[in-house]
């Protein structure tokens, strides 16, 4: 017969192995030293970040380096507002992600952010995808005419990028399904 | 807040609260892999929330607050339900009692058994935090705490005694 009390007084009495806590404490104060705690938030606004540069610094190279390529003018044109939209929507996912603060909201609210803001760049990628198809068209188009290996180059790394994309959104799909259990167990 | 005051307060949460925030870890994580990487993400974002930590709401809470919203809204691989959590793999200092260890197991195989949400209710109400504070850090209504924890009890002595 199981008693409330009982589970209560375990709860108390229990204390992680001091052993490894200690070791990870240690590492932790180790690394506010060198100011490098960094949570997956902060990982994620450096890849947003990163992206949001390299769309700015594609805009200009798209006009010097693929010109050399002699790849026509539209496409090159095509690609620079391409890379022009990719640079504002990383920005603004960006700016998103950096409103969150999960030390301050209650668990309801927390759960409704992050939903939210995965909820947002899923359709932007999905957008975004949208986008890129007829520029990448254009470009292998431009490749098949231009440079064989090139081509060759392009396809195998689209291909890798979409499984491991592909991957990457059925774990975010089971994240998102996660926590809109909890939601809707919060809200019930 | 000054840069060090925040380490100072960083310091002290690590020292006295390092065990009640691995407590919650243990809970959310199916592995020792998994709980290491929810200690780290929850220790990073109260680094980060210390910031803008005033005093406003007890210490103890407002850990609570963090380490849930992070555990419950982290990544992490094989999210699968584990209800065979082993008291070796998820803790302990002194199993030199039988009894006590074997409550400790009877705790962790029954809480394993609850969702994310019950979970964190279970646990605070473990803590002997009130209503009211729990009711601060999910953003549920004080009287639906009640009845939620009141459900979840009920649950806990029905699954104890199957």
């Amino acid at each position: 017969m199981i008693e409330l009390e009982d589970l209560k007084k375990s709860w108390q009495s229990q204390s992680a192995r001091i052993d490894r806590l200690e070791a990870e404490n240690a590492r932790l104060r180790r690394n506010i030293e060198g100011s490098r705690i960094n949570g997956s938030r902060a990982k994620l606004l450096r890849t947003y970040r990163v992206l949001c540069i390299v769309a700015l610094f594609m805009l200009p190279s798209c006009f010097f380096s693929l010109k050399q390529l002699d790849i026509p003018q539209y496409v090159v044109t095509i690609f620079a507002l391409f890379f022009a939209q990719a640079a504002l929507v990383n920005f603004y996912v960006y700016m998103r992600i950096k409103e969150i603060d999960l030390t301050h909201v209650s668990v309801k609210e927390a759960l409704e952010m992050v939903i939210s803001i995965t909820k947002l760049r899923q359709r932007l990628r999905i957008v975004e995808i949208v986008l890129a198809l007829p520029v990448i068209i254009l470009f292998f188009l431009s490749l098949y005419h231009s440079n064989s290996y090139g081509l060759i180059g392009a396809v195998v790394g689209g291909v890798t990028g979409g499984i491991i994309g592909l991957r990457k959104e059925f774990e975010i799909r089971a994240l998102l399904r996660s926590m809109q259990a909890d939601l809707e167990d919060l809200l019930e | 807040m000054t840069d060090t005051e925040r380490k100072r307060l960083f310091d002290s949460i690590l020292n006295d609260y390092g065990n009640m925030v691995a407590k919650v870890c243990y809970m959310y994580g199916t592995n020792d892999e998994q709980r290491k990487d929810l200690y780290q993400e929850c220790m990073a974002n109260v680094w980060q929330g210390l910031k803008g930590f005033k005093g406003e709401s007890k210490l103890s809470t407002w850990l609570y607050r963090a380490c849930i919203n992070t555990c419950i809204t982290c990544y992490r691989h094989n999210r699968r339900h584990d209800d065979t959590l082993s008291i070796d793999e998820a803790q302990t200092v002194s199993q030199s009692e039988d009894n006590r260890v074997q409550n400790l197991e009877e705790m962790y195989r029954l809480i394993s058994r609850l969702n994310s949400i019950e979970k964190a209710l279970i646990m605070m109400w473990l803590d002997e935090k009130s209503y009211d504070e729990i009711s601060e850090v999910t953003g549920m209504r004080r009287n639906t705490v009640a009845s939620r924890l009141k459900r979840i009890k009920d649950k806990l002595i029905k699954l104890g005694n199957s």
